[in-house]
């Protein structure tokens, strides 16, 4: 949004004019039937075709003019009216759509990040990062139940993927496939999936692209403003509260938010999902203060949860395994709903701390960040003689990364980097540690360089790091005793891309990006049960640095003025991708066999593509759909991959009315997801096969309830309305249980 | 502000200089390492045992046993031990303890019969004591089972079947028995 004033003029107290115009931030065009409301009056008109708009007589004072429109995150603007004013208002209307022309600068990133901006993020406020990310084309979910998940990006996801949150790496415990990111949405404004020049600044393993969140600038508005948005859910009897709270004034900025989850048992559509429950608590706040020439921002996020882990799926040994995988339903289902969250269950505690400095010099800018962050992860397996309450699994970790970053514009960009890391067991579990204790030490450098050549776009990018890591653990045989190793590594990224306006309605790009990364501690080192993949896990010391070689395209365009495509395609050639190969040997132990899982490293290779094609039937009929594949292959065995997303789809239906009786900007949404059955598998990867392809439709209706002075939002959403019986291929819960059924969600936002 | 430039140093300082904090021997009270089948015959007595004093890993398990008698009826009582702490703990009793959330499973390959002889708080079976009733002469495998917090009501668990009683397996041991 932007704001100009333009030729004051005089006028006596009381015969004002507030007169203004509104437009597509994107392509400048005028937008009708934009709500223009002064608050302080309550008064209230409408903008006509050319997108003008006028307020007569108004007296001297302090006004909040709100801008809202179907399809648009709503606007506040604060006017200190003390002559006739005229407003130029630029609202973002359908993001991710490319308009005629892209007249601003920040649209020139826009093949280079796919967005969820405001609206999507509030529409989705009691979800978590990964299920709200399953929106954005091309990315998908590997999960443990309904609150745990991580996104998969392009078929990488765990150590391969990188998460920014304020412009920080984040780091956990990455290494689990049933471990999420410990990451609110609601402390974002923008959650987006960037790739291009934009990411060789981030240190960090992905080896394609990286999930960014960013929280949104505080506007000049002295007043305290702030939203409450509350989600109820039927599935799961509990819901969700957010609250953000800020202030910004002409020197300094605030912000304050904290978000409570309470959910109870989830249900599939025939019984409960005992032990599914979960709590969260988060935090977060910021400062912001603006000197001459430095800007000083400080963030601090928390991110406390508890999640219930389904009973029935926590298993001794193989026939336990096997006997789960035959029952209709699962083990210890149970008729009784409950909020209780027993054992298996996890708990984690996250703290970011960051303090960016930046500096305005003759020549650019130069930016000085620092961030501590402290994970600590509890896990809980089913023990005898009330050993549940002590965790199996107890690891704590210490991060500090800061860097001095220089760029010139968007031109340049270079910076060195140091991370530190420690990460320990904490002595209370009574089991010898899956994963050692551990320190990493990582110096990293980068640069990256943009041009512009008329219609050609050149980004180049390399960064090279240097990780020292010392690690420390007990052997497997009795006596115990104290095992110490020392790993090195020198890992090389390397990436160029071009972009081209073909003319004003079409844009191409390729990119060709090579990457190295390090084994993680989890891949060399880890040994024993591991209950989030069902066996023993042993990992391999003598891996060695995975390689990988990705080739992109993407095209973006418009057909006519209605028919919107976004067509990208990836090949992404691996040497020595490290992965958990199912031994096809039982470990014999006191409690029987186990599944031997160990690491392993091959040639692979991943393509897919990702399409949306966009139609806009008229100004009210909107029809969208979503479709995305990875292929990807074990080549030096001639076998599949594991845990690679199968075909699926998301189609959707929208319907917008600007006004209707006591509502605004009414939108329903009718939407269709599919997902096939993974037929890119064997037998021997995995202990059980592929569940079917299933479809499942959602609906939402949102809206505006204009009757109230406080004009809240209200949206009804319906997932899983036809309650049907399914397991998803990407959800570990699938062994035990179906998934989800019908679940219907009422939320209120209310800005103020 | 000049705050954030003097914690800076020390904080990459005290991260630099840390070696990674060495591991502390887990005392594991819950393995199991020694679990011994005691069988007593009218005329003669037999041992089974299972020993795997380094738990999951490191060292392969070592299996004994005692060949048993044909069509002979024996009183049986099991032995649950961790011995990888000193002195060796006791599991039995802790089992014993918990008789509720535990039960023992036998299954004969062969014409072996076993039946519970203890229960407990509710009258369900517990299986630390039993009979063994050996068929005909030959080879069988036989496999003791122990799971932790089962369905004790689910249907013929109560008659040692296994099949409906879930919970997390804690022991299971199959035994190469020779009948002479």
């Amino acid at each position: 949004m932007s704001f100009g004033w333009l030729f004051p003029a005089a006028a006596q107290t009381c015969l004002y004019t507030i007169h203004g115009v509104v437009l597509d931030v994107h392509d400048e065009t005028p937008m009708e039937e934009v709500s223009v409301y002064l608050q302080e009056l309550g008064l209230e008109v409408w903008t006509d075709e050319k997108g003008h708009f006028t307020f007569d007589n108004i007296c001297l004072g302090d006004y909040h003019i709100i801008f809202q429109h179907v399809g648009c995150p709503t606007q506040r603007l604060l006017l200190l009216l003390n002559k006739d004013t005229t407003l130029r208002v630029a609202l973002e209307h359908h993001q991710n759509m490319l308009h005629e022309v892209d007249v601003h600068d920040h649209h020139d990133d826009a093949l280079d990040e796919r967005r969820l901006g405001k609206l999507a993020l509030d529409a989705n406020s009691h979800k978590s990062l990964a299920a709200t990310l399953e929106q954005v084309s091309g990315v998908s979910t590997i999960a443990n139940g309904a609150d745990i998940g991580s996104p998969i990006l392009q078929g990488l996801f765990g150590n391969r993927t990188t998460i920014v949150n304020n412009g920080v790496v984040h780091k956990g415990q990455q290494w689990g496939t049933d471990h999420s990111p410990e990451i609110d949405i609601n402390s974002a404004a923008v959650v987006s999936v960037v790739s291009g020049a934009g990411i060789i600044r981030y240190p960090g393993s992905h080896m394609g692209g990286i999930v960014v969140l960013q929280s949104s600038p505080i506007p000049f508005d002295p007043h305290l403003h702030g939203k409450v948005a509350s989600t109820v859910e039927t599935n799961g009897r509990g819901g969700t509260v957010n609250t953000q709270l800020y202030r910004g004034l002409k020197r300094h900025q605030w912000r304050i938010g904290g978000t409570f989850k309470r959910m109870g048992d989830r249900s599939a559509p025939d019984y409960f999902l005992n032990n599914t429950g979960t709590q969260q608590n988060h935090l977060n706040a910021e400062f912001h203060k603006q000197f001459t020439r430095l800007d000083w921002k400080t963030f601090y996020n928390y991110y406390g949860a508890e999640f219930g882990i389904l009973r029935g799926s926590h298993i001794g040994n193989l026939s336990d395994l096997q006997a789960a995988f035959t029952r209709i339903q699962p083990f210890y289902t149970d008729t009784v709903f409950s909020y209780n969250i027993d054992a298996p269950r996890q708990e984690v505690h996250h703290h970011q701390l960051k303090s960016a400095i930046a500096y305005k010099l003759q020549n650019g800018e130069i930016e000085l960040n620092t961030a501590v962050q402290r994970n600590l992860r509890r896990e809980f397996d089913i023990r005898r003689s009330g050993r549940s309450v002590k965790p199996a699994l107890s690891l704590l970790q210490y991060n500090l990364q800061n860097e001095v970053v220089w760029s010139l514009g968007k031109k340049i960009e270079m910076g060195y980097q140091f991370s530190g890391k420690n990460n320990w067991n904490l002595p209370e579990t009574g089991i010898l540690p899956l994963l050692p204790n551990y320190t990493s030490f990582t110096n990293g450098v980068f640069v990256s360089h943009r041009t512009q050549k008329r219609k050609l776009k050149l980004e180049t990018g390399a960064r090279y790091d240097y990780v020292a890591r010392n690690v420390v653990r007990l052997t497997s045989n009795q006596p115990r005793e104290i095992e110490r190793f020392a790993d090195r590594y020198h890992s090389v990224a390397l990436l160029t891309r071009g972009t081209v306006a073909l003319d004003k309605k079409w844009q191409i790009l390729g990119e060709i990006a090579f990457k190295q990364r390090p084994p993680e501690i989890n891949e060399l080192y880890s040994f024993g049960l591991h209950q989030g993949v069902s066996g023993i896990e042993e990992g391999s010391i003598d891996l060695n640095q995975e390689q990988g070689l990705k080739g992109s395209f993407h095209l973006r365009g418009l057909l006519g003025d209605r028919f919107h495509l976004d067509l990208n395609g990836f090949g992404h050639v691996f040497n020595g991708y490290i992965y958990l190969q199912p031994s096809q040997e039982y470990r014999l132990t006191i409690r029987g066999a186990f599944p031997v899982f160990t690491y392993e490293q091959c040639d692979a290779l991943l393509y897919g593509s990702d399409a949306k094609l966009r139609f806009t039937l008229s100004n009210r009929w909107m029809l969208e759909s979503n479709w995305s594949y990875v292929f990807a292959r074990n080549r030096s065995e001639n076998l599949p991959l594991n845990f690679i997303p199968p075909l699926s789809g998301l189609n959707e239906l929208h319907y917008e009315i600007a006004e209707w009786k006591e509502w605004r900007n009414l939108a329903v949404s009718l939407n269709h997801r599919f997902s096939a059955a993974q037929w890119n598998w064997d037998p021997s990867l995995d202990l059980a096969p592929p569940p079917d392809g299933y479809h499942l439709w959602n609906l939402s209706l949102s809206g505006t309830f204009k009757a109230w002075k406080n004009e809240p939002q209200i949206r009804i959403g319906i997932e899983n309305l036809m309650n049907t019986t399914y397991r998803d291929y990407l959800n570990r819960q699938r062994y035990f249980a179906d998934a989800l059924g019908r679940n219907i969600t009422l939320s209120w936002l209310q800005n103020f | 502000m000049k705050m954030t430039y003097k914690i800076l140093p020390i904080l990459a300082l005290a991260l630099y200089s840390c070696e990674p904090v060495d591991p502390t021997d887990p005392n594991e009270e819950e393995l199991i390492t020694t679990f011994t089948v005691d069988l007593v015959g009218p005329t003669s007595s037999a041992t089974l045992s299972y020993v795997d004093l380094d738990g999951d890993g490191g060292s392969a398990p070592v299996i004994s046993v005692d060949s048993l008698e044909s069509n002979t009826e024996y009183t049986g009582s099991l032995t649950l031990l961790n011995e990888s702490v000193s002195p060796a703990e006791d599991i039995t009793t802790e089992v014993f303890d918990e008789a509720d959330d535990h039960q023992f499973f036998f299954y004969s390959s062969g014409e072996s019969t076993f039946t519970y002889s203890d229960q407990d708080n509710d009258g369900n079976p517990l299986g630390l004591e039993f009979e063994l009733t050996t068929g005909s002469s030959g080879s069988e495998d036989y496999t003791i089972t122990l799971r932790h917090e089962p369905v004790k009501t689910a249907a013929g668990v109560s008659d040692g079947d296994i099949t409906n009683a879930g919970g997390e397996t804690d022991i299971e041991v199959v035994f190469e028995i020779d009948i002479k």
